[in-house]
């Protein structure tokens, strides 16, 4: 029996082999010429995180999706036939550590990576500002970027905003998105297109029981309940007027802070009426698996992506489902929220500049962010994003969200802010929704005696 | 007939009902153990879950298809990474388990002076968090040049404190009169390490070797840190990779059927070493 199970077990390992990674013999450049722009020599080390090296398949549509080294080769290598560009290729998970301590040792020159970890090092002197490389280059415009991210971001601007550190590469995407047919069961007129924490709680709480028409139980509302960076408080912030706090993160000891306010106040109140609402997993991002699909039971979800919705339109041509979930601007006054982005940046020591920095304006460029979403759906952060297909409702709205971004003290990039702030609001909203919702007053103004003492501790 | 249905009356009989729920107990402990394995498993062949996990969980795929696993093995080197996790898990068992049997043997029958000092400050190594000494050791191999390299996983393997700690104690257990036997017989001491003490061993090495098997095989941290070539990855960082776009899309089951081939090595090394195992957990106390 073991013998059988060993062979059968060896079999697998072997009939599963590797397919070999050859080319795609696919165009990658949409048909544009490439030809030599440069005969500049150097080496750069680029570091990513999370990008795909090799050909492999898209388990969305089963096409074959090519790997940044053919497209590297097929383009970069051709315009700039003397740089030698080494990819190194990391997964998200514990990204931070290994980017960290590359960084540290010089074994990169650019980076891919998560726009909280950019701003980090930024601030501990790991990275290059690049002010004079965008000035020194005609041939980039920093306008083709959405404004919101290149110039309003902790992810690419200094915590001063005097400084360009980072050019948005990759868009991270934050919207509400309703269920029409759950509205329309319930009775309930859809969203405005930029709905109010007011009006979302409202029409929430009118769609939370048993549907009228099919007698399941709805949900009206949704949102992560444990966010790591608190995506829903800040849109939260943003729609009351709750700053939170003044100064800058370029000086973060006198930072003054505004936690206990009326305005904060309105937006724990919120939280608190609303947390009686989604299912009951939501305080640990539970809850909302079936959301953008068919079976889903809530009316409305904050922060969301459409990613499930356009997955099932392009594995399915599902239209149906396309048309059902709606996506509407986030709840802050002009339709803003939070807007993550990854930016590509340079170390401060980083080997060969002139190279490193044609290496990171291609990888920014509109072509590669055309590149990246045809293979990897990954959002654009550029104005004229036309590649981007019709149907693709969600990152049109990402985008216009993203481009009336703007940064405010409530943010991952301040360190009170992630280390208390999000954890305590996290712990607020998992009482309330258990119906044991501490005093606001009391609750916010603990905050704002804890958030003072931190910043007398740093003088 | 009905000598039969008496012999069976009397063996129900037989069976107290503390063993019955003791049997229940453990049903459904097992149970619980083996159903997110076979929740894997299903998910793992259900192509319709490539995109969104299905939930609640079925006990069956909704569309049955091997394509997740050809999507697996293109999209990353899924055999490469395996041979590599093969070679560096063989490399440091083979230095860790040298090195602690050397170490525990001279600290248990050579009774030199300062022998305690020497254990105490080496299992005094084991206090330190990884996350402490991580950076600095990744700045130590990237000044030696040894980043990439997969001495960057066998040099430290030589300091394997808990393993020493557990030769030590079991050399304690076998007589030191073989040692002063052999030494009359004229004997070297690497003569008498190797050919009297090492086959009394096997279980010790059994245990050594299973530990270090399963730790240097979900080792995740430190080899994406030495490593920069992704051809020299190891399994854990090949199925980390199916984590696109900052962790937001996921690929369920596509996932599911690289993990599921990734298992085979531990279950080839569980059933080589099972008779080794329950032992293993009874001398070190560690159940991995």
């Amino acid at each position: 029996m073991k013998k059988w199970l060993l062979l059968l077990l060896s079999c697998t390992l072997v009939f599963t082999l590797a397919a070999c990674s050859e080319g795609s013999g696919k165009d990658v450049t949409g048909g544009v010429e490439i030809k030599q722009v440069s005969d500049m020599k150097g080496t750069v080390r680029v570091a990513l995180a999370g990008w795909q090296l090799d050909n492999g398949i898209n388990a969305q549509t089963g096409n074959t999706t090519i790997g940044l080294t053919e497209y590297m080769d097929k383009t970069f290598k051709k315009m700039y036939p003397n740089i030698k560009v080494e990819l190194y290729q990391i997964p998200w998970e514990n990204v931070k550590a290994k980017q960290t301590a590359m960084l540290m040792s010089g074994d990169a020159d650019v980076l891919y990576t998560g726009g909280a970890f950019a701003s980090q090092w930024y601030q501990d002197g790991l990275l290059r500002d690049l002010d004079d490389l965008i000035k020194e280059d005609t041939s980039f415009d920093p306008g083709i970027y959405l404004d919101g991210i290149m110039n309003n971001s902790y992810s690419t601007k200094s915590p001063d905003g005097s400084k360009q550190f980072g050019i948005p590469a990759v868009l991270g995407r934050r919207m509400t998105i309703y269920d029409k047919k759950l509205f329309s069961d319930w009775g309930v007129e859809g969203l405005t297109e930029k709905a109010t924490p007011e009006e979302i709680l409202e029409k929430a709480k009118k769609m939370t029981g048993k549907n009228p028409k099919t007698g399941e139980q709805n949900y009206g509302v949704y949102w992560s309940g444990n966010s790591l960076n608190g995506s829903t408080f800040v849109a939260l912030t943003l729609a009351f007027g709750a700053k939170g706090a003044e100064g800058s993160l370029k000086d973060v000891k006198s930072i003054k802070w505004h936690l206990n306010t009326p305005e904060m106040v309105k937006v724990m109140e919120w939280l608190k009426e609303a947390a009686k609402l989604p299912p009951a997993g939501f305080i640990t991002a539970q809850g909302a698996e079936n959301f953008g699909l068919e079976k889903n039971n809530i009316a409305i979800a904050l922060d969301s992506t459409g990613g499930a919705t356009m997955n099932e339109f392009i594995a399915n041509n599902n239209k149906d489902l396309l048309d059902r979930f709606e996506p509407v601007m986030n709840m802050g006054p002009k339709g803003e929220g939070w807007v993550a982005v990854d930016p590509f940046v340079m170390a401060k020591n980083a080997k060969d500049v002139k190279a490193s920095w044609e290496v990171l304006k291609f990888l920014t460029s509109p072509m590669t962010q055309k590149y990246t979403y045809e293979n990897f759906a990954m959002t654009p952060t550029i104005k004229q994003a036309d590649f981007v297909k019709p149907e693709d409702k969600y990152v049109k709205k990402a985008l216009d969200i993203a481009n009336v971004g703007h940064s405010e003290l409530m943010d991952e990039a301040n360190p009170f802010y992630m280390s208390d702030i999000v954890p305590a609001v996290n712990g607020f909203i998992s009482k309330a929704a258990s119906g044991n919702a501490p005093d606001i007053q009391q609750f916010l103004d603990e905050l704002q005696d804890r958030a003072e003492k931190w910043s007398a501790n740093l003088k | 007939m009905i000598q039969t249905a008496d012999s069976k009356a009397l063996r129900r009989k037989k069976i107290p009902v503390s063993q019955w729920i003791l049997a229940i107990v453990l049903f459904l402990g097992s149970f619980i153990m083996i159903v997110p394995f076979l929740w894997m498993l299903v998910t793992s062949f259900d192509w319709g879950a490539r995109l969104n996990i299905t939930f609640p969980p079925k006990i069956w795929p909704e569309e049955p298809s091997i394509r997740t696993y050809e999507v697996a093995f293109t999209n990353i080197k899924m055999f490469r990474y395996i041979i590599n996790s093969i070679i560096v898990s063989a490399g440091v068992i083979v230095v860790s388990s040298l090195s602690a049997l050397l170490s525990g043997y001279a600290l248990s029958k050579l009774r030199f002076k300062g022998a305690s000092l020497v254990l105490l400050l080496a299992l005094s190594t084991m206090m330190i968090p990884f996350e402490m000494t991580m950076i600095p050791q990744y700045l130590l191999f990237s000044k030696l040049g040894l980043l990439d390299n997969y001495l960057a996983f066998y040099l430290p393997a030589l300091n394997y404190a808990f393993g020493t700690f557990l030769a030590k104690a079991f050399f304690d257990q076998l007589p030191s009169s073989l040692r002063e036997a052999a030494i009359l017989d004229g004997a070297g001491e690497f003569t008498v390490f190797g050919r009297v003490y090492l086959p009394l061993c096997t279980p010790i090495i059994a245990t050594m070797i299973i530990l270090l098997f399963l730790g240097v095989w979900n080792e995740m941290l430190w080899p994406l840190l030495v490593l920069k070539n992704a051809a020299k990855y190891t399994i854990q960082i090949g199925l980390a990779m199916f984590t696109y776009n900052n962790g937001i899309n996921q690929q369920p089951s596509i996932i599911m059927a690289a993990t599921a081939v990734s298992l085979i090595p531990v279950v080839v090394v569980y059933m080589f070493l099972q008779r080794y195992i329950i032992e293993s957990i009874a001398l070190s106390g560690i159940k991995q």
